[in-house]
Protein backbone atom coordinates (compact mmCIF):
# COMPACT_ATOMS: atom_id res chain seq x y z
CA UNK A 1 0.00 0.00 0.00
CA UNK A 2 1.03 3.65 -0.41
CA UNK A 3 0.43 6.95 0.98
CA UNK A 4 1.55 10.04 -0.83
CA UNK A 5 0.77 13.25 1.20
CA UNK A 6 0.26 16.69 -0.70
CA UNK A 7 -0.55 20.27 0.26
CA UNK A 8 0.42 21.95 3.67
CA UNK A 9 1.44 25.66 3.66
CA UNK A 10 4.86 24.50 1.97
CA UNK A 11 3.05 22.20 -0.73
CA UNK A 12 5.99 19.36 -0.61
CA UNK A 13 4.87 16.05 -1.75
CA UNK A 14 5.69 12.98 0.89
CA UNK A 15 5.41 9.34 -0.70
CA UNK A 16 5.48 6.87 1.82
CA UNK A 17 5.29 2.38 0.39
CA UNK A 18 4.92 -0.50 2.59
CA UNK A 19 3.84 -4.09 1.52
CA UNK A 20 1.95 -5.30 4.33
CA UNK A 21 2.98 -8.89 3.62
CA UNK A 22 6.33 -7.84 5.59
CA UNK A 23 4.37 -5.60 8.45
CA UNK A 24 1.74 -7.07 10.56
CA UNK A 25 0.50 -3.73 11.68
CA UNK A 26 -0.03 -2.44 9.17
CA UNK A 27 -2.19 -5.31 7.16
CA UNK A 28 -4.10 -5.49 10.68
CA UNK A 29 -5.00 -1.93 10.35
CA UNK A 30 -5.93 -2.45 6.93
CA UNK A 31 -8.37 -4.75 7.94
CA UNK A 32 -9.99 -2.05 9.51
CA UNK A 33 -9.98 0.41 6.89
CA UNK A 34 -13.04 1.32 4.69
CA UNK A 35 -11.67 3.15 1.83
CA UNK A 36 -15.18 3.22 -0.03
CA UNK A 37 -16.54 4.94 2.96
CA UNK A 38 -14.28 8.15 3.30
CA UNK A 39 -16.18 11.45 2.40
CA UNK A 40 -15.19 13.38 -0.32
CA UNK A 41 -12.55 15.84 0.84
CA UNK A 42 -13.92 19.36 1.75
CA UNK A 43 -10.65 21.37 0.58
CA UNK A 44 -9.29 23.60 3.19
CA UNK A 45 -6.59 26.41 2.95
CA UNK A 46 -2.87 24.62 3.83
CA UNK A 47 -4.22 21.31 5.02
CA UNK A 48 -2.62 17.86 4.05
CA UNK A 49 -4.36 16.37 1.15
CA UNK A 50 -4.02 12.39 1.57
CA UNK A 51 -3.81 9.93 -1.53
CA UNK A 52 -4.48 6.60 0.04
CA UNK A 53 -4.13 3.27 -1.94
CA UNK A 54 -4.72 -0.02 -0.72
CA UNK A 55 -4.00 -2.59 -3.32
CA UNK A 56 -6.48 -2.14 -6.44
CA UNK A 57 -8.19 0.49 -4.02
CA UNK A 58 -7.80 4.21 -3.37
CA UNK A 59 -8.83 7.44 -1.80
CA UNK A 60 -8.16 11.01 -1.06
CA UNK A 61 -8.94 12.32 2.02
CA UNK A 62 -8.55 15.42 3.71
CA UNK A 63 -6.71 15.88 6.81
CA UNK A 64 -9.54 17.02 8.59
CA UNK A 65 -11.16 13.98 8.13
CA UNK A 66 -8.49 11.24 8.82
CA UNK A 67 -9.74 9.91 11.99
CA UNK A 68 -9.55 6.29 13.70
CA UNK A 69 -8.12 3.01 12.19
CA UNK A 70 -7.16 5.10 8.67
CA UNK A 71 -5.35 7.67 10.38
CA UNK A 72 -3.25 4.84 12.29
CA UNK A 73 -2.67 3.01 9.39
CA UNK A 74 -1.53 6.54 7.31
CA UNK A 75 0.91 7.97 10.28
CA UNK A 76 2.11 4.31 10.79
CA UNK A 77 3.19 4.00 6.63
CA UNK A 78 4.34 7.30 6.62
CA UNK A 79 6.54 6.69 9.76
CA UNK A 80 7.90 3.21 8.60
CA UNK A 81 8.05 3.99 4.63
CA UNK A 82 8.52 7.77 4.65
CA UNK B 1 -10.99 55.53 -3.83
CA UNK B 2 -11.00 59.36 -4.77
CA UNK B 3 -12.97 58.15 -7.69
CA UNK B 4 -15.63 56.16 -5.21
CA UNK B 5 -16.05 58.93 -2.68
CA UNK B 6 -16.66 61.63 -5.81
CA UNK B 7 -19.28 59.05 -7.27
CA UNK B 8 -21.38 59.48 -3.91
CA UNK B 9 -23.80 62.13 -3.89
CA UNK B 10 -22.83 65.03 -1.33
CA UNK B 11 -26.12 65.34 0.00
CA UNK B 12 -27.48 62.02 0.25
CA UNK B 13 -24.04 61.83 2.27
CA UNK B 14 -24.68 64.37 4.83
CA UNK B 15 -27.53 63.08 5.67
CA UNK B 16 -26.57 59.95 6.45
CA UNK B 17 -23.89 61.78 8.55
CA UNK B 18 -26.37 63.53 10.44
CA UNK B 19 -28.68 60.49 10.74
CA UNK B 20 -26.05 58.60 12.18
CA UNK B 21 -25.40 61.55 14.58
CA UNK B 22 -28.29 61.01 16.32
CA UNK B 23 -28.77 57.01 15.47
CA UNK B 24 -25.75 55.91 17.26
CA UNK B 25 -23.36 56.76 20.49
CA UNK B 26 -20.35 58.99 20.22
CA UNK B 27 -18.04 57.59 18.37
CA UNK B 28 -15.06 55.63 20.52
CA UNK B 29 -11.82 57.66 21.39
CA UNK B 30 -10.36 54.44 21.66
CA UNK B 31 -8.18 53.47 18.30
CA UNK B 32 -8.44 50.64 16.34
CA UNK B 33 -6.47 47.64 18.05
CA UNK B 34 -5.66 43.78 17.70
CA UNK B 35 -7.50 41.31 20.29
CA UNK B 36 -5.12 38.62 20.36
CA UNK B 37 -5.31 35.84 22.28
CA UNK B 38 -2.41 32.88 22.01
CA UNK B 39 -2.99 29.52 23.29
CA UNK B 40 -0.98 25.92 23.51
CA UNK B 41 -1.92 22.41 21.92
CA UNK B 42 0.50 21.20 24.15
CA UNK B 43 1.15 18.98 21.41
CA UNK B 44 -2.07 17.48 20.93
CA UNK B 45 -4.88 18.33 18.15
CA UNK B 46 -7.12 19.60 20.50
CA UNK B 47 -8.10 23.45 19.31
CA UNK B 48 -7.59 25.99 20.75
CA UNK B 49 -5.75 24.60 23.73
CA UNK B 50 -4.88 26.51 27.18
CA UNK B 51 -4.82 30.08 26.83
CA UNK B 52 -1.11 31.18 27.46
CA UNK B 53 -1.51 35.33 26.75
CA UNK B 54 -4.21 37.35 26.42
CA UNK B 55 -3.55 41.03 24.63
CA UNK B 56 -1.47 43.72 26.63
CA UNK B 57 0.01 40.48 28.88
CA UNK B 58 3.56 40.37 29.27
CA UNK B 59 5.49 38.02 26.99
CA UNK B 60 5.41 33.83 28.20
CA UNK B 61 8.76 33.20 27.68
CA UNK B 62 7.70 30.27 25.72
CA UNK B 63 9.46 31.69 22.09
CA UNK B 64 6.56 30.54 19.64
CA UNK B 65 3.58 31.68 21.29
CA UNK B 66 5.48 35.17 21.42
CA UNK B 67 6.59 35.70 18.12
CA UNK B 68 2.91 34.68 16.77
CA UNK B 69 1.76 37.51 18.79
CA UNK B 70 4.18 39.92 17.78
CA UNK B 71 3.68 38.46 13.67
CA UNK B 72 -0.28 38.56 14.84
CA UNK B 73 0.08 42.40 15.89
CA UNK B 74 2.08 43.21 12.73
CA UNK B 75 -0.14 41.71 10.54
CA UNK B 76 -2.98 43.53 11.95
CA UNK B 77 -1.23 47.02 12.27
CA UNK B 78 -0.34 46.51 8.33
CA UNK B 79 -3.69 45.74 6.97
CA UNK B 80 -5.38 48.99 8.82
CA UNK B 81 -2.38 51.24 8.03
CA UNK B 82 -2.25 50.48 4.57
CA UNK B 83 -5.82 49.53 3.81
CA UNK B 84 -8.00 50.91 6.25
CA UNK B 85 -8.85 47.37 7.41
CA UNK B 86 -9.81 46.49 10.52
CA UNK B 87 -8.55 42.64 11.41
CA UNK B 88 -9.39 39.94 9.17
CA UNK B 89 -13.04 40.46 8.94
CA UNK B 90 -13.21 44.52 8.87
CA UNK B 91 -15.10 44.38 12.54
CA UNK B 92 -12.32 43.70 14.87
CA UNK B 93 -12.00 40.03 14.81
CA UNK B 94 -10.23 39.06 17.96
CA UNK B 95 -6.87 37.31 16.33
CA UNK B 96 -7.18 33.71 18.03
CA UNK B 97 -4.00 31.42 17.60
CA UNK B 98 -2.71 28.19 18.39
CA UNK B 99 1.24 26.95 19.06
CA UNK B 100 2.72 23.83 19.56
CA UNK B 101 0.10 21.65 17.66
CA UNK B 102 0.28 18.11 17.28
CA UNK B 103 4.27 16.19 17.29
CA UNK B 104 6.54 17.63 14.47
CA UNK B 105 4.23 18.83 12.75
CA UNK B 106 5.58 20.57 9.39
CA UNK B 107 2.77 23.06 8.67
CA UNK B 108 0.61 26.23 9.90
CA UNK B 109 -2.67 26.63 8.77
CA UNK B 110 -5.59 29.00 8.91
CA UNK B 111 -8.52 26.94 10.15
CA UNK B 112 -11.53 28.82 9.63
CA UNK B 113 -11.24 30.99 12.85
CA UNK B 114 -8.62 30.93 14.07
CA UNK B 115 -4.17 30.12 13.44
CA UNK B 116 -2.67 27.10 13.55
CA UNK B 117 1.05 26.36 14.36
CA UNK B 118 3.22 23.18 14.36
CA UNK B 119 6.51 22.97 15.90
CA UNK B 120 8.81 21.96 12.85
CA UNK B 121 10.18 18.23 12.79
CA UNK B 122 13.78 19.82 12.78
CA UNK B 123 15.15 17.54 10.49
CA UNK B 124 13.59 19.66 7.61
CA UNK B 125 11.61 22.78 8.94
CA UNK B 126 12.98 24.17 12.26
CA UNK B 127 9.89 26.73 12.85
CA UNK B 128 6.65 27.98 11.62
CA UNK B 129 6.57 30.90 13.91
CA UNK B 130 9.93 32.75 12.98
CA UNK B 131 9.25 33.95 9.37
CA UNK B 132 6.29 36.96 9.79
CA UNK B 133 5.13 35.91 6.06
CA UNK B 134 4.05 32.91 7.34
CA UNK B 135 1.78 34.74 9.57
CA UNK B 136 0.82 36.97 7.20
CA UNK B 137 0.13 34.12 4.45
CA UNK B 138 -2.57 32.54 6.95
CA UNK B 139 -4.17 35.72 8.06
CA UNK B 140 -4.62 36.34 4.40
CA UNK B 141 -6.64 32.97 4.13
CA UNK B 142 -8.65 34.63 6.73
CA UNK B 143 -9.27 37.94 4.81
CA UNK B 144 -10.18 36.01 1.68
CA UNK B 145 -12.65 33.72 3.52
CA UNK B 146 -13.86 36.96 4.83
CA UNK B 147 -14.13 38.78 1.11
CA UNK B 148 -16.53 36.00 -0.33
CA UNK B 149 -13.85 33.21 -0.75
CA UNK B 150 -11.94 32.17 -3.59
CA UNK B 151 -12.85 28.16 -4.12
CA UNK B 152 -9.48 25.85 -3.21
CA UNK B 153 -8.99 23.73 -6.19
CA UNK B 154 -7.44 24.54 -9.59
CA UNK B 155 -6.75 28.14 -10.79
CA UNK B 156 -9.44 29.76 -7.82
CA UNK B 157 -7.72 27.80 -5.43
CA UNK B 158 -4.31 28.81 -6.73
CA UNK B 159 -5.13 32.49 -6.96
CA UNK B 160 -6.03 32.02 -3.15
CA UNK B 161 -2.70 30.66 -2.32
CA UNK B 162 -0.98 33.74 -4.51
CA UNK B 163 -3.24 36.63 -2.57
CA UNK B 164 -1.81 34.91 1.03
CA UNK B 165 1.98 35.03 -0.86
CA UNK B 166 1.13 38.40 -2.24
CA UNK B 167 -0.26 40.02 1.29
CA UNK B 168 2.41 37.73 3.08
CA UNK B 169 5.34 39.59 1.30
CA UNK B 170 3.74 42.96 1.68
CA UNK B 171 3.57 42.42 5.61
CA UNK B 172 7.45 41.42 5.74
CA UNK B 173 8.23 44.51 3.32
CA UNK B 174 6.06 46.75 5.62
CA UNK B 175 7.84 45.75 8.89
CA UNK B 176 10.84 46.04 7.42
CA UNK B 177 10.27 49.25 5.09
CA UNK B 178 11.04 48.09 1.84
CA UNK B 179 10.72 49.26 -1.31
CA UNK B 180 10.25 46.42 -4.10
CA UNK B 181 13.37 46.55 -5.09
CA UNK B 182 14.75 45.87 -1.82
CA UNK B 183 12.48 43.43 -0.84
CA UNK B 184 13.48 39.46 -0.99
CA UNK B 185 10.08 37.98 -2.33
CA UNK B 186 10.93 35.02 -0.38
CA UNK B 187 8.08 33.20 1.04
CA UNK B 188 9.17 30.98 4.12
CA UNK B 189 13.14 32.54 4.11
CA UNK B 190 14.36 30.71 7.40
CA UNK B 191 12.21 28.00 8.05
CA UNK B 192 14.45 25.51 6.57
CA UNK B 193 16.84 23.60 8.60
CA UNK B 194 20.71 23.66 7.34
CA UNK B 195 20.16 20.14 6.13
CA UNK B 196 18.52 21.12 3.39
CA UNK B 197 19.22 22.90 0.30
CA UNK B 198 17.20 26.11 -0.13
CA UNK B 199 16.69 29.68 0.69
CA UNK B 200 13.03 29.69 1.17
CA UNK B 201 9.88 27.72 0.24
CA UNK B 202 8.49 30.03 -2.69
CA UNK B 203 10.28 32.99 -5.15
CA UNK B 204 8.12 35.43 -6.46
CA UNK B 205 10.62 36.79 -8.18
CA UNK B 206 11.85 33.44 -9.60
CA UNK B 207 9.45 30.70 -9.33
CA UNK B 208 10.75 27.55 -9.09
CA UNK B 209 14.08 28.47 -7.75
CA UNK B 210 13.60 28.40 -4.19
CA UNK B 211 15.27 25.00 -3.30
CA UNK B 212 16.77 22.01 -5.07
CA UNK B 213 17.56 19.57 -2.41
CA UNK B 214 17.99 15.50 -2.64
CA UNK B 215 15.51 14.68 0.11
CA UNK B 216 13.04 17.65 -1.41
CA UNK B 217 13.56 17.36 -5.11
CA UNK B 218 12.91 20.91 -7.05
CA UNK B 219 10.73 23.59 -6.33
CA UNK B 220 7.86 23.16 -8.70
CA UNK B 221 6.45 26.26 -9.23
CA UNK B 222 5.77 27.60 -12.72
CA UNK B 223 6.24 31.01 -13.55
CA UNK B 224 4.34 30.47 -17.15
CA UNK B 225 1.15 29.73 -18.56
CA UNK B 226 2.68 27.41 -20.52
CA UNK B 227 4.45 25.92 -17.90
CA UNK B 228 0.74 25.29 -15.67
CA UNK B 229 0.40 22.19 -13.83
CA UNK B 230 -2.30 20.10 -14.34
CA UNK B 231 -2.32 17.37 -11.07
CA UNK B 232 -4.76 15.84 -8.65
CA UNK B 233 -2.56 16.52 -5.32
CA UNK B 234 -2.99 19.43 -3.89
CA UNK B 235 -6.10 20.35 -4.60
CA UNK B 236 -5.42 20.92 -8.41
CA UNK B 237 -1.75 21.73 -7.47
CA UNK B 238 -2.43 25.48 -5.57
CA UNK B 239 0.43 25.59 -4.03
CA UNK B 240 2.58 25.36 -7.36
CA UNK B 241 0.68 27.12 -9.78
CA UNK B 242 0.57 30.23 -7.43
CA UNK B 243 3.58 30.74 -9.27
CA UNK B 244 2.12 32.48 -12.62
CA UNK B 245 -0.27 34.92 -10.28
CA UNK B 246 2.36 35.31 -7.70
CA UNK B 247 5.45 36.46 -10.76
CA UNK B 248 2.16 39.11 -12.40
CA UNK B 249 2.16 40.40 -8.66
CA UNK B 250 5.99 40.88 -8.20
CA UNK B 251 6.56 41.93 -12.32
CA UNK B 252 3.72 44.75 -10.96
CA UNK B 253 5.19 45.45 -8.25
CA UNK B 254 9.08 46.45 -9.35
CA UNK B 255 7.77 47.93 -12.38
CA UNK B 256 5.70 50.55 -10.41
CA UNK B 257 8.62 50.62 -7.62
CA UNK B 258 8.34 52.49 -4.10
CA UNK B 259 6.29 50.16 -1.39
CA UNK B 260 4.90 47.73 -3.46
CA UNK B 261 1.80 47.69 -0.88
CA UNK B 262 0.49 51.32 -1.91
CA UNK B 263 0.06 51.11 -5.33
CA UNK B 264 -0.02 47.23 -6.81
CA UNK B 265 -0.72 46.09 -3.25
CA UNK B 266 -3.76 48.35 -3.57
CA UNK B 267 -4.85 47.11 -7.03
CA UNK B 268 -4.85 43.49 -5.58
CA UNK B 269 -6.29 44.45 -2.13
CA UNK B 270 -9.48 46.13 -3.40
CA UNK B 271 -10.10 43.57 -6.65
CA UNK B 272 -9.71 41.27 -3.32
CA UNK B 273 -12.28 42.80 -1.73
CA UNK B 274 -14.71 43.89 -3.97
CA UNK B 275 -17.64 41.77 -3.51
CA UNK B 276 -17.21 41.07 -7.12
CA UNK B 277 -14.73 38.90 -7.70
CA UNK B 278 -16.58 35.37 -8.26
CA UNK B 279 -15.31 32.20 -5.93
CA UNK B 280 -14.75 30.47 -8.41
CA UNK B 281 -12.41 33.31 -10.69
CA UNK B 282 -9.94 31.84 -13.35
CA UNK B 283 -6.54 33.29 -13.45
CA UNK B 284 -8.14 35.46 -16.55
CA UNK B 285 -11.34 36.62 -14.39
CA UNK B 286 -8.87 37.80 -11.60
CA UNK B 287 -6.24 39.05 -13.92
CA UNK B 288 -9.02 41.45 -15.76
CA UNK B 289 -10.35 42.38 -12.79
CA UNK B 290 -6.98 43.54 -11.45
CA UNK B 291 -6.62 45.73 -14.44
CA UNK B 292 -10.06 47.24 -14.04
CA UNK B 293 -9.36 48.24 -10.76
CA UNK B 294 -6.09 49.96 -11.78
CA UNK B 295 -7.93 51.73 -14.38
CA UNK B 296 -10.46 53.08 -11.24
CA UNK B 297 -7.65 54.00 -8.84
CA UNK B 298 -5.16 55.77 -11.05
CA UNK B 299 -7.03 55.94 -14.55
CA UNK B 300 -7.90 53.97 -17.24
CA UNK B 301 -4.17 54.21 -19.64
CA UNK B 302 -2.60 55.43 -16.49
CA UNK B 303 1.27 53.82 -15.81
CA UNK B 304 -0.61 51.74 -12.94
CA UNK B 305 -3.27 50.25 -15.37
CA UNK B 306 -0.35 49.74 -18.29
CA UNK B 307 2.01 47.92 -15.71
CA UNK B 308 -0.73 45.67 -14.40
CA UNK B 309 -1.81 44.51 -17.60
CA UNK B 310 2.03 44.29 -18.84
CA UNK B 311 2.78 42.06 -15.65
CA UNK B 312 -0.31 39.48 -16.58
CA UNK B 313 0.99 39.36 -20.77
CA UNK B 314 4.43 38.33 -19.45
CA UNK B 315 3.14 35.58 -17.28
CA UNK B 316 1.04 34.88 -20.15
CA UNK B 317 -2.33 35.98 -19.23
CA UNK B 318 -4.19 38.21 -21.69
CA UNK B 319 -6.26 40.41 -19.71
CA UNK B 320 -9.85 40.99 -21.44
ZN1 LIG C 1 -1.93 28.98 2.07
Amino acid sequence: MAVTRSGGFAGLVRRAEVDSADHPTVAGLIGDVRLDDVPEPRPQPDRYVYDIEIGDHSAQVGEADLHGPLRELVDHVMTLGG
Amino acid sequence: MVQRTLTLDHEQRRTRVAAQLIAQPPPATTPVAANRTLHDAAHKETLPGRTVRAEGAPATGDQQADEVYDWLGVTFDFYNTAYGRNSIDGGGLPLVATVHYSVDYDNAFWEGSQMVYGDGDQQIFKTFTGPLDVTGHELTHGVTQYSGGLDYNGQSGALNESVSDVFGSLVKQYHLGQTADQADWLIGQGMFTDAVNGVALRSMKAPGTAYDDPALGKDPQPAQMADYVETDSDNGGVHINSGIPNHAFYLAATTLGGHAWEKAGRVWYDTLTSKKLPSGADFVTFASMTYATAGTLFGVNSTESDAVREAWATVGVKVT
